[in-house]
Protein backbone atom coordinates (compact mmCIF):
# COMPACT_ATOMS: atom_id res chain seq x y z
CA UNK A 1 0.00 0.00 0.00
CA UNK A 2 0.88 3.38 -0.62
CA UNK A 3 -0.25 6.05 1.86
CA UNK A 4 0.83 9.60 2.29
CA UNK A 5 0.54 11.39 5.49
CA UNK A 6 0.44 15.12 6.25
CA UNK A 7 2.56 15.91 3.34
CA UNK A 8 3.78 19.69 2.20
CA UNK A 9 5.59 19.88 -0.71
CA UNK A 10 6.85 22.73 -2.26
CA UNK A 11 9.02 24.24 -5.28
CA UNK A 12 11.17 26.87 -3.26
CA UNK A 13 8.69 29.76 -3.37
CA UNK A 14 5.88 28.37 -4.73
CA UNK A 15 3.76 25.99 -2.78
CA UNK A 16 2.26 23.03 -4.53
CA UNK A 17 0.89 20.21 -1.72
CA UNK A 18 -0.22 21.27 1.81
CA UNK A 19 -0.74 19.04 4.78
CA UNK A 20 -2.38 16.46 2.19
CA UNK A 21 -3.53 12.90 2.87
CA UNK A 22 -3.84 9.81 0.49
CA UNK A 23 -3.93 6.34 0.26
CA UNK A 24 -3.68 3.58 -2.30
CA UNK A 25 -4.84 0.04 -1.68
CA UNK A 26 -3.38 -2.37 -3.83
CA UNK A 27 -4.78 -3.81 -7.11
CA UNK A 28 -7.12 -0.76 -8.11
CA UNK A 29 -6.81 1.26 -11.05
CA UNK A 30 -6.05 5.32 -9.80
CA UNK A 31 -6.99 8.10 -11.96
CA UNK A 32 -4.82 11.25 -10.57
CA UNK A 33 -6.72 14.15 -12.16
CA UNK A 34 -6.46 17.95 -11.69
CA UNK A 35 -5.75 20.81 -13.94
CA UNK A 36 -2.29 22.19 -15.78
CA UNK A 37 0.72 22.65 -12.93
CA UNK A 38 -1.70 21.28 -9.54
CA UNK A 39 1.20 18.96 -8.85
CA UNK A 40 0.02 15.62 -10.44
CA UNK A 41 3.53 14.50 -12.00
CA UNK A 42 5.21 16.06 -8.56
CA UNK A 43 2.50 13.41 -6.38
CA UNK A 44 4.31 10.40 -8.78
CA UNK A 45 7.82 11.40 -8.09
CA UNK A 46 7.01 11.50 -4.45
CA UNK A 47 5.68 8.56 -4.61
CA UNK A 48 8.85 6.99 -6.20
CA UNK A 49 11.46 8.90 -4.44
CA UNK A 50 12.36 11.32 -6.99
CA UNK A 51 11.29 14.23 -4.85
CA UNK A 52 11.76 14.44 -1.18
CA UNK A 53 8.60 15.89 1.17
CA UNK A 54 9.02 19.22 2.69
CA UNK A 55 7.39 17.79 5.46
CA UNK A 56 4.91 14.64 6.31
CA UNK A 57 5.96 11.23 4.87
CA UNK A 58 5.29 9.14 1.87
CA UNK A 59 5.88 5.15 2.32
CA UNK A 60 5.53 2.11 -0.48
CA UNK A 61 5.01 -1.24 1.43
CA UNK A 62 6.37 0.92 4.41
CA UNK A 63 9.81 1.95 3.15
CA UNK A 64 9.86 5.58 2.81
CA UNK A 65 9.82 6.36 -0.77
CA UNK A 66 12.77 9.26 -0.37
CA UNK A 67 14.95 6.32 0.79
CA UNK A 68 14.86 4.82 -2.50
CA UNK A 69 16.23 0.84 -0.79
CA UNK A 70 16.51 -0.87 -3.97
CA UNK A 71 13.81 -3.43 -1.93
CA UNK A 72 11.09 -0.30 -2.81
CA UNK A 73 12.45 0.57 -6.34
CA UNK A 74 12.16 -3.35 -7.09
CA UNK A 75 8.19 -2.97 -6.62
CA UNK A 76 7.87 0.24 -8.42
CA UNK A 77 7.79 1.44 -11.88
CA UNK A 78 7.16 4.98 -13.25
CA UNK A 79 6.70 5.96 -16.84
CA UNK A 80 6.64 9.18 -17.54
CA UNK A 81 5.26 11.58 -20.31
CA UNK A 82 8.60 12.07 -21.93
CA UNK A 83 11.43 9.44 -21.76
CA UNK A 84 15.01 10.12 -23.44
CA UNK A 85 14.99 6.82 -25.45
CA UNK A 86 18.55 4.92 -26.79
CA UNK A 87 17.98 5.75 -30.07
CA UNK A 88 20.05 2.97 -31.57
CA UNK A 89 18.18 0.31 -29.13
CA UNK A 90 15.36 -1.52 -29.57
CA UNK A 91 12.50 -1.94 -27.03
CA UNK A 92 13.65 -5.97 -26.77
CA UNK A 93 17.07 -4.70 -25.57
CA UNK A 94 15.76 -2.43 -23.59
CA UNK A 95 14.09 -4.51 -21.35
CA UNK A 96 16.93 -7.16 -21.45
CA UNK A 97 18.98 -4.42 -19.35
CA UNK A 98 16.00 -4.12 -17.05
CA UNK A 99 15.16 -7.55 -16.64
CA UNK A 100 18.14 -8.63 -14.28
CA UNK A 101 17.15 -5.88 -11.63
CA UNK A 102 13.14 -7.41 -11.68
CA UNK A 103 12.70 -10.54 -10.43
CA UNK A 104 9.56 -10.19 -11.29
CA UNK A 105 9.74 -9.26 -14.90
CA UNK A 106 8.25 -11.80 -17.83
CA UNK A 107 9.36 -12.28 -20.94
CA UNK A 108 6.56 -13.54 -21.93
CA UNK A 109 4.05 -10.84 -20.90
CA UNK A 110 6.42 -8.24 -22.87
CA UNK A 111 5.89 -10.31 -25.84
CA UNK A 112 1.90 -10.55 -25.43
CA UNK A 113 1.68 -6.89 -24.21
CA UNK A 114 3.60 -5.93 -27.66
CA UNK A 115 1.58 -8.36 -29.45
CA UNK A 116 -1.54 -6.53 -28.50
CA UNK A 117 0.09 -3.31 -28.66
CA UNK A 118 1.60 -4.52 -32.35
CA UNK A 119 4.29 -2.87 -31.89
CA UNK A 120 7.42 -4.87 -33.23
CA UNK A 121 10.02 -6.30 -30.32
CA UNK A 122 13.18 -5.70 -32.27
CA UNK A 123 12.73 -2.63 -34.04
CA UNK A 124 14.80 -0.03 -33.59
CA UNK A 125 12.94 3.13 -31.20
CA UNK A 126 14.56 5.73 -33.73
CA UNK A 127 12.38 3.78 -36.24
CA UNK A 128 9.23 4.56 -34.85
CA UNK A 129 6.68 7.05 -34.03
CA UNK A 130 6.09 8.73 -30.82
CA UNK A 131 2.85 6.18 -30.30
CA UNK A 132 5.35 3.71 -31.18
CA UNK A 133 7.77 3.95 -28.79
CA UNK A 134 5.09 4.89 -25.90
CA UNK A 135 3.23 1.84 -26.13
CA UNK A 136 7.05 0.16 -26.27
CA UNK A 137 7.84 1.59 -22.87
CA UNK A 138 4.40 0.75 -21.56
CA UNK A 139 4.59 -3.09 -22.36
CA UNK A 140 8.25 -2.31 -20.78
CA UNK A 141 6.42 -1.02 -17.60
CA UNK A 142 3.95 -3.92 -17.44
CA UNK A 143 6.23 -6.50 -17.57
CA UNK A 144 8.29 -5.71 -15.33
CA UNK A 145 5.86 -7.21 -12.69
CA UNK A 146 6.15 -4.55 -10.23
CA UNK A 147 3.22 -3.87 -7.96
CA UNK A 148 3.25 -0.34 -8.54
CA UNK A 149 2.75 0.89 -12.15
CA UNK A 150 2.81 4.68 -12.28
CA UNK A 151 1.99 6.18 -15.81
CA UNK A 152 2.16 10.17 -15.93
CA UNK A 153 -0.61 10.93 -19.54
CA UNK A 154 0.37 7.33 -20.60
CA UNK A 155 -2.38 7.91 -23.27
CA UNK A 156 -0.04 11.26 -24.89
CA UNK A 157 0.35 9.87 -28.59
CA UNK A 158 -1.87 7.22 -28.62
CA UNK A 159 -3.92 6.60 -31.93
CA UNK A 160 -7.78 6.13 -30.93
CA UNK A 161 -7.31 2.10 -31.43
CA UNK A 162 -4.30 1.70 -29.15
CA UNK A 163 -6.56 3.88 -26.77
CA UNK A 164 -8.78 0.93 -26.20
CA UNK A 165 -6.14 -1.70 -25.96
CA UNK A 166 -4.52 -0.11 -23.60
CA UNK A 167 -7.68 0.47 -21.32
CA UNK A 168 -8.13 -3.61 -21.94
CA UNK A 169 -4.76 -4.27 -20.88
CA UNK A 170 -4.66 -2.27 -17.59
CA UNK A 171 -8.07 -4.13 -16.70
CA UNK A 172 -6.33 -6.89 -16.91
CA UNK A 173 -3.23 -5.83 -15.16
CA UNK A 174 -5.86 -4.52 -12.24
CA UNK A 175 -7.24 -7.70 -12.25
CA UNK A 176 -4.38 -9.43 -11.10
CA UNK A 177 -3.93 -7.46 -8.06
CA UNK A 178 -1.22 -4.56 -9.16
CA UNK A 179 -1.88 -1.34 -8.65
CA UNK A 180 -1.69 1.36 -11.16
CA UNK A 181 -1.95 5.16 -10.51
CA UNK A 182 -3.04 6.99 -13.75
CA UNK A 183 -1.94 10.65 -13.73
CA UNK A 184 -3.87 12.13 -16.92
CA UNK A 185 -5.78 15.05 -18.16
CA UNK A 186 -7.33 13.28 -20.71
CA UNK A 187 -10.36 12.46 -18.84
CA UNK A 188 -11.97 10.59 -22.15
CA UNK A 189 -9.04 8.25 -22.26
CA UNK A 190 -9.72 6.52 -18.70
CA UNK A 191 -13.21 6.65 -18.39
CA UNK A 192 -14.77 3.55 -17.45
CA UNK A 193 -10.94 2.23 -16.44
CA UNK A 194 -10.23 4.55 -13.19
CA UNK A 195 -11.72 4.03 -10.31
CA UNK A 196 -11.03 5.25 -7.46
CA UNK A 197 -10.64 8.90 -8.38
CA UNK A 198 -8.18 11.50 -6.71
CA UNK A 199 -9.00 15.17 -8.42
CA UNK A 200 -5.75 17.54 -7.39
CA UNK A 201 -6.19 21.00 -6.85
CA UNK A 202 -3.62 24.18 -5.98
CA UNK A 203 -2.30 22.86 -2.59
CA UNK A 204 -5.10 20.26 -1.50
CA UNK A 205 -6.98 16.78 -2.72
CA UNK A 206 -10.33 18.09 -3.92
CA UNK A 207 -11.63 14.61 -4.09
CA UNK A 208 -10.49 10.89 -3.43
CA UNK A 209 -13.66 8.49 -3.50
CA UNK A 210 -14.28 5.38 -5.61
CA UNK A 211 -16.60 5.29 -8.27
CA UNK A 212 -19.70 3.88 -6.34
CA UNK A 213 -19.03 6.47 -3.57
CA UNK A 214 -19.13 9.03 -5.90
CA UNK A 215 -22.69 8.06 -7.43
CA UNK A 216 -24.21 7.77 -4.37
CA UNK A 217 -23.46 11.10 -3.69
CA UNK A 218 -23.68 12.20 -6.86
CA UNK A 219 -26.25 12.44 -9.81
CA UNK A 220 -25.16 12.40 -13.57
CA UNK A 221 -28.87 13.66 -15.48
CA UNK A 222 -28.37 13.27 -19.32
CA UNK A 223 -31.17 14.87 -21.27
CA UNK A 224 -33.62 17.73 -20.31
CA UNK A 225 -33.15 21.31 -19.39
CA UNK A 226 -30.52 22.93 -17.18
CA UNK A 227 -31.43 23.05 -13.81
CA UNK A 228 -30.46 25.39 -11.21
CA UNK A 229 -29.46 23.45 -8.30
CA UNK A 230 -26.80 21.43 -10.69
CA UNK A 231 -23.21 21.74 -9.37
CA UNK A 232 -22.68 21.54 -13.27
CA UNK A 233 -24.17 21.46 -16.73
CA UNK A 234 -23.41 21.09 -19.80
CA UNK A 235 -24.88 21.52 -22.79
CA UNK A 236 -24.74 18.34 -24.93
CA UNK A 237 -26.58 16.48 -28.42
CA UNK A 238 -30.00 15.24 -26.67
CA UNK A 239 -30.14 18.53 -24.10
CA UNK A 240 -28.32 19.16 -20.60
CA UNK A 241 -26.22 16.96 -18.61
CA UNK A 242 -26.51 18.16 -15.09
CA UNK A 243 -24.49 16.95 -11.72
CA UNK A 244 -26.36 17.56 -9.14
CA UNK A 245 -26.18 16.12 -5.55
CA UNK A 246 -27.88 12.46 -5.38
CA UNK A 247 -30.35 12.98 -2.81
CA UNK A 248 -33.00 10.17 -3.88
CA UNK A 249 -30.07 7.75 -3.88
CA UNK A 250 -30.72 6.86 -7.58
CA UNK A 251 -27.81 5.26 -9.53
CA UNK A 252 -26.10 6.82 -12.38
CA UNK A 253 -23.66 6.75 -15.45
CA UNK A 254 -20.53 8.72 -13.80
CA UNK A 255 -18.88 11.38 -16.80
CA UNK A 256 -15.45 12.01 -15.54
CA UNK A 257 -15.30 15.46 -17.47
CA UNK A 258 -18.63 16.66 -15.69
CA UNK A 259 -17.60 15.39 -12.50
CA UNK A 260 -14.19 17.29 -12.72
CA UNK A 261 -15.52 20.62 -13.48
CA UNK A 262 -18.34 20.17 -11.03
CA UNK A 263 -15.75 19.29 -8.18
CA UNK A 264 -13.52 22.46 -9.45
CA UNK A 265 -16.59 24.82 -9.49
CA UNK A 266 -17.74 23.62 -6.27
CA UNK A 267 -14.73 22.71 -4.18
CA UNK A 268 -16.38 23.92 -0.46
CA UNK A 269 -19.61 22.25 -1.30
CA UNK A 270 -17.93 18.89 -2.79
CA UNK A 271 -16.11 19.06 0.78
CA UNK A 272 -19.00 18.76 2.33
CA UNK A 273 -21.15 16.13 0.42
CA UNK A 274 -17.92 13.98 0.82
CA UNK A 275 -17.19 14.77 4.46
CA UNK B 1 19.51 -14.86 1.87
CA UNK B 2 18.55 -11.25 2.00
CA UNK B 3 19.94 -8.93 0.33
CA UNK B 4 21.73 -5.13 1.33
CA UNK B 5 19.84 -2.47 1.20
CA UNK B 6 22.95 0.06 0.76
CA UNK B 7 25.26 -2.20 -1.20
CA UNK B 8 25.18 -5.90 -2.91
CA UNK B 9 28.14 -7.10 -4.68
CA UNK B 10 26.06 -9.07 -6.99
CA UNK B 11 23.62 -6.15 -7.69
CA UNK B 12 26.51 -4.01 -8.40
CA UNK B 13 28.12 -6.39 -10.64
CA UNK B 14 24.32 -6.26 -12.51
CA UNK B 15 24.50 -2.49 -12.44
CA UNK B 16 28.31 -1.95 -13.85
CA UNK B 17 27.77 -4.76 -16.82
CA UNK B 18 24.39 -2.79 -17.27
CA UNK B 19 26.27 0.65 -17.56
CA UNK B 20 28.58 -1.20 -19.81
CA UNK B 21 25.80 -2.33 -21.95
CA UNK B 22 24.06 0.95 -22.00
CA UNK B 23 26.79 2.64 -23.48
CA UNK B 24 28.34 0.24 -25.57
CA UNK B 25 26.67 2.55 -28.50
CA UNK B 26 29.02 5.44 -27.46
CA UNK B 27 31.95 2.91 -27.62
CA UNK B 28 31.49 3.33 -31.40
CA UNK B 29 31.58 7.04 -31.42
CA UNK B 30 35.24 6.95 -29.22
CA UNK B 31 36.16 4.46 -31.53
CA UNK B 32 35.25 7.02 -34.28
CA UNK B 33 37.07 9.82 -32.17
CA UNK B 34 40.19 7.41 -32.05
CA UNK B 35 40.61 6.98 -35.18
CA UNK B 36 40.22 10.32 -36.31
CA UNK B 37 43.11 11.08 -33.83
CA UNK B 38 45.24 8.87 -35.43
CA UNK B 39 46.69 10.98 -38.30
CA UNK B 40 47.94 13.30 -35.81
CA UNK B 41 50.70 11.04 -33.90
CA UNK B 42 52.68 10.44 -37.23
CA UNK B 43 51.66 13.89 -38.61
CA UNK B 44 53.77 15.44 -35.42
CA UNK B 45 56.56 12.83 -34.92
CA UNK B 46 57.18 14.08 -38.82
CA UNK B 47 57.04 17.54 -37.84
CA UNK B 48 59.19 16.84 -34.59
CA UNK B 49 61.76 14.86 -36.75
CA UNK B 50 61.81 17.87 -39.24
CA UNK B 51 62.39 19.96 -36.45
CA UNK B 52 65.74 17.71 -35.80
CA UNK B 53 64.34 16.36 -32.33
CA UNK B 54 64.62 12.68 -31.52
CA UNK B 55 61.45 11.01 -31.74
CA UNK B 56 61.17 7.81 -29.70
CA UNK B 57 59.15 5.11 -27.73
CA UNK B 58 58.89 8.39 -25.05
CA UNK B 59 56.92 10.38 -27.36
CA UNK B 60 54.52 8.17 -28.70
CA UNK B 61 53.63 6.91 -24.91
CA UNK B 62 53.22 10.63 -23.57
CA UNK B 63 50.88 11.51 -27.00
CA UNK B 64 48.96 7.73 -25.85
CA UNK B 65 48.57 9.00 -22.28
CA UNK B 66 47.72 12.61 -23.25
CA UNK B 67 44.81 11.59 -25.74
CA UNK B 68 43.97 8.45 -23.36
CA UNK B 69 42.86 11.42 -20.52
CA UNK B 70 41.89 13.68 -22.46
CA UNK B 71 39.23 11.32 -24.13
CA UNK B 72 38.23 9.39 -20.83
CA UNK B 73 37.70 12.70 -19.11
CA UNK B 74 34.72 13.48 -21.17
CA UNK B 75 33.73 10.24 -20.80
CA UNK B 76 30.90 11.36 -18.36
CA UNK B 77 30.08 14.36 -20.39
CA UNK B 78 29.17 11.67 -23.12
CA UNK B 79 27.55 8.70 -21.12
CA UNK B 80 26.07 10.44 -18.00
CA UNK B 81 25.05 13.77 -19.57
CA UNK B 82 21.81 13.71 -17.86
CA UNK B 83 22.97 12.93 -14.75
CA UNK B 84 22.40 15.93 -13.22
CA UNK B 85 18.69 16.72 -14.87
CA UNK B 86 16.60 13.66 -13.88
CA UNK B 87 14.22 15.79 -12.53
CA UNK B 88 13.15 17.01 -15.89
CA UNK B 89 13.44 13.82 -17.94
CA UNK B 90 16.64 11.80 -19.02
CA UNK B 91 18.03 10.13 -16.15
CA UNK B 92 14.46 9.04 -14.19
CA UNK B 93 15.40 5.47 -15.75
CA UNK B 94 18.66 5.80 -13.96
CA UNK B 95 17.65 7.07 -10.48
CA UNK B 96 14.57 4.34 -10.59
CA UNK B 97 17.00 1.83 -11.21
CA UNK B 98 16.60 -0.86 -8.88
CA UNK B 99 19.93 -0.28 -6.68
CA UNK B 100 21.39 1.64 -4.50
CA UNK B 101 22.93 5.04 -4.58
CA UNK B 102 26.14 3.45 -3.19
CA UNK B 103 25.98 1.16 -5.57
CA UNK B 104 25.05 4.14 -8.65
CA UNK B 105 27.54 6.63 -7.98
CA UNK B 106 30.36 3.26 -7.49
CA UNK B 107 29.32 2.35 -11.11
CA UNK B 108 29.65 5.60 -12.82
CA UNK B 109 33.09 5.89 -10.71
CA UNK B 110 34.54 2.54 -11.81
CA UNK B 111 32.93 3.16 -15.67
CA UNK B 112 34.23 6.68 -15.70
CA UNK B 113 37.53 6.16 -13.78
CA UNK B 114 38.73 2.07 -14.35
CA UNK B 115 36.63 0.90 -17.71
CA UNK B 116 36.53 3.24 -20.11
CA UNK B 117 40.11 4.81 -19.73
CA UNK B 118 41.43 1.13 -19.63
CA UNK B 119 39.70 0.29 -22.87
CA UNK B 120 41.30 3.42 -24.29
CA UNK B 121 44.65 2.66 -23.21
CA UNK B 122 43.91 -0.81 -24.97
CA UNK B 123 42.95 0.39 -28.37
CA UNK B 124 45.80 3.47 -27.82
CA UNK B 125 48.18 0.61 -27.58
CA UNK B 126 46.87 -2.13 -30.63
CA UNK B 127 46.73 1.47 -32.63
CA UNK B 128 50.11 1.74 -32.13
CA UNK B 129 51.26 -2.05 -32.27
CA UNK B 130 49.51 -2.27 -35.53
CA UNK B 131 51.53 1.07 -37.15
CA UNK B 132 54.95 -0.61 -35.61
CA UNK B 133 53.78 -4.16 -37.34
CA UNK B 134 52.98 -2.62 -40.32
CA UNK B 135 56.60 -0.83 -40.51
CA UNK B 136 54.81 3.09 -40.44
CA UNK B 137 57.95 5.62 -40.18
CA UNK B 138 59.46 6.41 -36.75
CA UNK B 139 57.57 3.43 -35.16
CA UNK B 140 60.76 1.16 -34.96
CA UNK B 141 59.68 -0.71 -31.52
CA UNK B 142 56.73 -2.02 -30.24
CA UNK B 143 55.62 0.17 -26.44
CA UNK B 144 56.27 -3.23 -24.18
CA UNK B 145 59.68 -4.05 -25.90
CA UNK B 146 60.71 -0.23 -24.47
CA UNK B 147 61.06 0.14 -20.47
CA UNK B 148 57.89 1.96 -19.93
CA UNK B 149 58.15 3.59 -16.61
CA UNK B 150 61.75 5.00 -18.03
CA UNK B 151 60.41 6.37 -20.96
CA UNK B 152 57.60 8.59 -19.06
CA UNK B 153 58.60 10.38 -16.22
CA UNK B 154 56.63 9.09 -12.98
CA UNK B 155 55.99 12.54 -11.21
CA UNK B 156 54.13 13.56 -14.87
CA UNK B 157 52.14 10.03 -15.18
CA UNK B 158 50.73 10.85 -11.47
CA UNK B 159 49.90 14.59 -12.32
CA UNK B 160 48.33 13.14 -15.78
CA UNK B 161 46.57 10.72 -13.71
CA UNK B 162 45.06 12.73 -10.96
CA UNK B 163 44.14 15.87 -13.27
CA UNK B 164 41.99 13.15 -14.92
CA UNK B 165 40.59 11.89 -12.19
CA UNK B 166 39.98 15.01 -10.39
CA UNK B 167 38.30 16.12 -13.61
CA UNK B 168 35.96 12.91 -13.94
CA UNK B 169 35.01 13.86 -10.43
CA UNK B 170 34.18 17.40 -10.64
CA UNK B 171 32.75 17.34 -13.84
CA UNK B 172 30.13 14.61 -11.91
CA UNK B 173 29.92 17.90 -9.55
CA UNK B 174 29.62 20.93 -11.73
CA UNK B 175 27.50 18.81 -13.96
CA UNK B 176 24.51 18.73 -11.83
CA UNK B 177 24.83 22.61 -11.52
CA UNK B 178 25.68 23.72 -15.43
CA UNK B 179 25.85 21.19 -18.22
CA UNK B 180 28.78 23.41 -19.90
CA UNK B 181 30.92 20.22 -19.69
CA UNK B 182 33.50 20.98 -22.20
CA UNK B 183 34.23 24.21 -20.39
CA UNK B 184 34.01 22.55 -16.69
CA UNK B 185 36.58 19.92 -17.81
CA UNK B 186 39.34 22.46 -19.20
CA UNK B 187 38.57 24.73 -16.35
CA UNK B 188 38.73 22.13 -13.53
CA UNK B 189 42.43 21.27 -15.24
CA UNK B 190 43.75 24.38 -15.42
CA UNK B 191 42.67 25.60 -11.72
CA UNK B 192 44.19 22.16 -10.23
CA UNK B 193 47.48 22.96 -11.86
CA UNK B 194 47.23 26.13 -11.23
CA UNK B 195 46.69 25.94 -7.73
CA UNK B 196 49.22 23.24 -7.47
CA UNK B 197 51.73 24.78 -9.13
CA UNK B 198 51.30 28.35 -7.26
CA UNK B 199 51.16 26.24 -3.55
CA UNK B 200 54.35 24.72 -4.87
CA UNK B 201 56.04 27.87 -5.73
CA UNK B 202 54.79 30.76 -4.18
CA UNK B 203 53.71 29.54 -1.15
CA UNK B 204 56.75 26.50 -0.81
CA UNK B 205 58.92 28.38 -2.33
CA UNK B 206 60.11 25.20 -3.79
CA UNK B 207 62.34 25.75 -7.14
CA UNK B 208 62.86 22.17 -8.63
CA UNK B 209 60.78 20.25 -10.95
CA UNK B 210 60.36 17.25 -9.42
CA UNK B 211 59.16 18.37 -6.44
CA UNK B 212 57.12 20.87 -7.91
CA UNK B 213 55.17 17.95 -9.98
CA UNK B 214 54.84 16.05 -6.66
CA UNK B 215 53.61 18.97 -5.10
CA UNK B 216 50.73 19.31 -7.59
CA UNK B 217 49.51 15.39 -7.45
CA UNK B 218 49.52 15.96 -3.62
CA UNK B 219 46.91 19.00 -4.16
CA UNK B 220 45.23 17.61 -6.95
CA UNK B 221 45.05 14.41 -4.68
CA UNK B 222 43.33 16.59 -2.30
CA UNK B 223 41.48 18.29 -4.99
CA UNK B 224 39.95 14.97 -6.27
CA UNK B 225 39.14 13.57 -2.83
CA UNK B 226 37.09 17.15 -2.53
CA UNK B 227 35.05 16.74 -6.00
CA UNK B 228 34.62 12.86 -4.83
CA UNK B 229 32.73 14.22 -1.72
CA UNK B 230 30.57 16.74 -3.12
CA UNK B 231 29.97 14.50 -6.35
CA UNK B 232 27.86 11.88 -3.94
CA UNK B 233 26.55 14.42 -1.78
CA UNK B 234 24.75 16.08 -5.09
CA UNK B 235 23.75 12.15 -5.96
CA UNK B 236 22.79 12.07 -2.75
CA UNK B 237 20.29 15.55 -2.68
CA UNK B 238 19.30 14.68 -6.21
CA UNK B 239 17.57 11.67 -5.14
CA UNK B 240 19.42 9.00 -7.20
Amino acid sequence: MIEIKNLDFSYKKTLVFSDINLSFPQGAIYGLLGENGVGKTTLLKIICGLQRPCQGTCTVNGLTSHDRLPEMLQRIVFLPDEVTLPDNSTPQQYVDELEPFYPTFSQGTFLRLMQELEVEPDRKFKEMSFGQQKKSLIAASLALGTDYVLLDEPTNGLDIPSKAQFRSILSKMADEGKTIIISTHQVKDVENLIDPIVILSHNAVLLDASVQKITEKLFFEYGGEAREEALYSELMPGGYMNVIPNENGEESQINIEALFNAVLRNKNRINELFA
Amino acid sequence: MVMSQTFDIKRFGKLVWHDVRRCSPRFSAFGAMLISILPFTPIMTLFQSVTGEVVGASYRLGMMTLISVIMASLTPLQLYANIGRQKKRGDIYFAMLPASKSEKYLSILVLSLVIIPFALMIANFAIDSLLTAIHMPYYHIYLWQAELLDLLSLPVFCNCLLAFVGATLGYMFTNVVRSKGWRTIFGIFLWMWMMGFLAATVILGVSDNTTVLWIMAGVQVVFAALMAFLGWNKMNKLGY
